[in-house]
């Protein structure tokens, strides 16, 4: 069999079909042929990237491009060659009970997970893989383990309907209300992609940073051509034609719009499509405009969401919807693959969470007086620090009057949002109980607001530093075995704080607490000292 | 608006101290933390004639400041460090400038284990570390005496196993 005749059978008859349960499968053999055109895009075209500049400046032109091919066709035949041994070193199966794994070419693994403890099925195919009608399929125990990832067996790649089908049967399994079939399209979505969504994309932190490496990247690619004071003389160009201040402003502006654009590029490829379900004790996410991604979490380990509202977004009345669940790792929320809505209008969030927690998110009490003090003397700090820096630079380096301005100007913007950062996160700090859920909000930069389901905690840590103290606040935060392990609600007072723990986990607190007598802590400690 | 519905509760410390032997301990591990910074400052002081000042000076700060630390910090940290094993839950207290108390029920802790450093060893104490399923530590006991800290941790071990579940 050569891959070319290959290609033709396997899409008639895809290996990877089941005929007994128990049966040893295969990979997809296309693996291979994905593998090859993979590793030839990228080094032709970084071939390109190295040839086109050599070409241009020297001699050297047709000897570099017959490195460069040689090199992308010794890559491309290698990597075909590893892949096809992996491909038929690789045997899977599913048994009654468990999900087997036999890989690796000189080194072989086993692996082999209990079915019920099977917890994340998630598939996962770029544009090659979509071409081919194969899927990548990554299935966990949902468990932390920190050496190795000895609890996830990954199979990459098998056909889409295969991959379908066996995540229906790893994942609904003991639960035999309704049959495996035909469910993947018809299960009732909880919200589904907007187009309109796309105009939340761009606000967001990431745009500033993509502004930022842009205009890095410019300096980068003139040294490449050898000419690297080229943007400094475009800058000093622009600024003695249209004045230093609008030259300034507008190289921002523009740098922005391109970090701008770039975002909303990849969030629409990230997002598009997007389709939230819940059937058969499962909620899924799908997504994905290039390379598509389906998501999933049992719903017996979902310990609550977080609504989070980074500023950006917070401004444009939107908010996104990250869910708690026990065996997802801290990096899931920086992935987004934590995420269960999208930035979108605050309603769609505020309903979908509504939906899983089963109770309407509650109004919260605000915290006292002295949370907010403490956040604006830190505000403070800041500014006294901007000040002073702009004082030791200009008296150290002596810079221009305009670079003075420039300075001067970045300190003042810099105040204004510390004290406005301080304000707006004391107004955020808010808690509440709901039947199921322990609620506290926090944050000003990035906003959120954490639903945690009252049986899910499984411990208090009290903190109270000596500044609290002299105020009569503290941070009550209940630990988890979901998400970030640890959720607060900071800068609670002293009394309400222990009643709210108290109160959401009955018992726990309450053999540990006393009525206050106001000169009992301080009798105690100073008996103690001594 | 302060809190409208408080009961007017506080936090009652745990009933047990440390072993008193933890001040030497933490005495001694102050010490060793400030000679391990201030005698590589003191030596490249004495040899390198030029940068002296710029040596021997820091040299002379983190000495005081350890010094000060290793003098003052045990006592306040015994006075308020504490721990208590009831049949629902582990509570400790720790810390002098950030206090911290920790309660962890028996129901959700996954294992117990004991730990003994060199320095700890040479003062005959151990520390008892109660891991749950949360990414926010263990809570720990790092000040008890070893033969106690050893029951301790086969009991919690035998309460924990007669707890079914998987304490998440």
């Amino acid at each position: 069999m050569n891959g070319a005749e290959d290609l033709a059978t396997s899409a008639a008859t895809p290996p990877g079909e089941p005929e007994v349960e128990t049966d040893w499968l295969i990979l997809d053999r296309r693996t291979v042929l994905v593998t090859a055109i993979t590793l030839f895009a990228v080094f032709a075209g970084s071939s390109v990237l190295i040839v086109v500049p050599i070409w241009a400046q020297s001699e050297a032109g047709p000897a570099a491009l017959a490195w460069c091919v040689g090199g992308t066709l010794a890559v491309t035949i290698g990597s075909a060659i590893a892949d096809h041994l992996r491909w038929r070193t690789t045997r899977y199966r599913l048994t009654e009970s468990r999900l087997e794994m036999h890989s690796g070419i000189l080194f072989k693994r086993r692996r082999s997970l209990a079915r019920e403890r099977i917890r994340n099925v998630d598939l996962t195919a770029n544009v090659l893989l979509r071409a081919f009608g194969l899927v990548r399929l990554s299935i966990g125990t949902g468990e932390k383990v920190s050496e190795g990832d000895g609890q996830t067996i990954v199979l990459d790649p098998i056909t889409r309907a295969g991959g379908e089908r066996l995540r229906t049967d790893l994942l609904h399994r003991a639960r035999t209300d309704t049959g495996t079939g035909a469910d993947a399209d018809s299960a009732p979505a909880l919200a589904s992609w907007s187009p309109q969504w796309v105009r939340y994309v761009p606000l967001s932190i990431f745009t500033l940073l993509i502004a930022a490496g842009a205009a890095g990247a410019v300096f980068q690619v003139a040294e490449w051509f050898g000419v690297p004071g080229l943007p400094v003389e475009w800058a000093q160009t622009l600024a003695d034609r249209f004045g230093a201040w609008p030259a300034l402003l507008g190289a921002v502006v523009v740098f922005v719009v391109l970090g701008a654009i770039g975002l909303t590029a990849l969030g629409l490829e990230a997002w598009w499509g997007y389709r939230l379900e819940r059937a058969h004790g499962t909620l899924r996410v799908r997504r994905g405009l290039l390379t598509s991604r389906s998501i999933s979490f049992d719903e017996a380990r979902v310990r609550g969401v977080d609504l989070v509202e980074p500023l950006g977004i917070r401004l444009a009345r939107a908010a996104r919807l990250d869910v708690l669940a026990t065996g997802l790792s801290a990096d899931a929320e920086k992935q987004e693959s934590a995420t269960l809505v999208p930035a979108s209008p605050r309603a769609v969030p505020v309903a979908v969470a509504e939906r899983l927690l089963g109770e309407a998110l509650p109004g919260l009490s605000p915290h006292p007086r002295a949370a907010r003090n403490r956040r604006l003397f830190r505000a403070g700090l800041v500014v006294v620090g901007l000040v002073a820096a702009v004082g030791v630079l200009v008296g150290l380096t002596r810079p221009t009057a305009f670079w003075t301005s420039v300075m001067i100007v970045a300190a003042i913007i810099g105040s204004v949002v510390a004290v406005a950062v301080a304000v707006d996160g004391a107004r955020s700090l808010g808690n509440a109980l709901t039947p199921d859920h322990l609620v506290a909000r926090r944050g000003s930069i990035r906003r959120s607001t954490v639903a945690l389901s009252r049986p899910g905690i499984i411990g208090w840590r009290i903190r109270q530093s000596v500044f609290q103290r002299r105020v009569g606040v503290l941070t009550v935060t209940a630990t988890t075995a979901a998400s970030r392990g640890r959720y607060s609600v900071v800068d609670v007072g002293e009394g309400a704080g222990l009643d709210l723990a108290d109160e959401a986990v009955p018992g726990l607190l309450r053999p540990f607490l006393v009525s206050a007598e106001p000169m009992g802590a301080d009798t105690e400690s100073a008996g103690t000292r001594g | 608006m302060p809190a409208p519905r408080t009961t007017g509760m506080q936090l009652r410390p745990p009933r047990h101290r440390y072993d008193r032997r933890v001040v030497a301990w933490w005495r001694w591990s102050a010490i060793i933390w400030t000679a391990v910074i201030a005698l590589p400052l003191v030596v490249l002081g004495i040899i390198i004639a030029p940068a002296r000042v710029w040596l021997l000076g820091p040299a002379a700060v983190v000495i005081v400041v350890g010094g000060g630390l290793a003098v003052a910090l045990p006592l306040w940290w015994y006075a308020k460090h504490r721990w208590e094993v009831t049949e629902h839950a582990v509570y400790t207290r720790t810390g002098y400038f950030w206090q911290t108390w920790r309660v962890a029920p028996m129901s959700r802790i996954q294992t117990v284990d004991t730990t003994r450093g060199p320095l700890q060893r040479a003062f005959g104490l151990a520390t008892v570390v109660v891991t749950t399923a949360s990414a926010a530590g263990p809570v720990s006991i790092a000040g008890l005496d070893d033969a106690q800290a050893t029951e301790l941790a086969h009991e919690l071990t035998i309460v924990t196993n007669a707890t079914p579940g998987d304490a998440t």
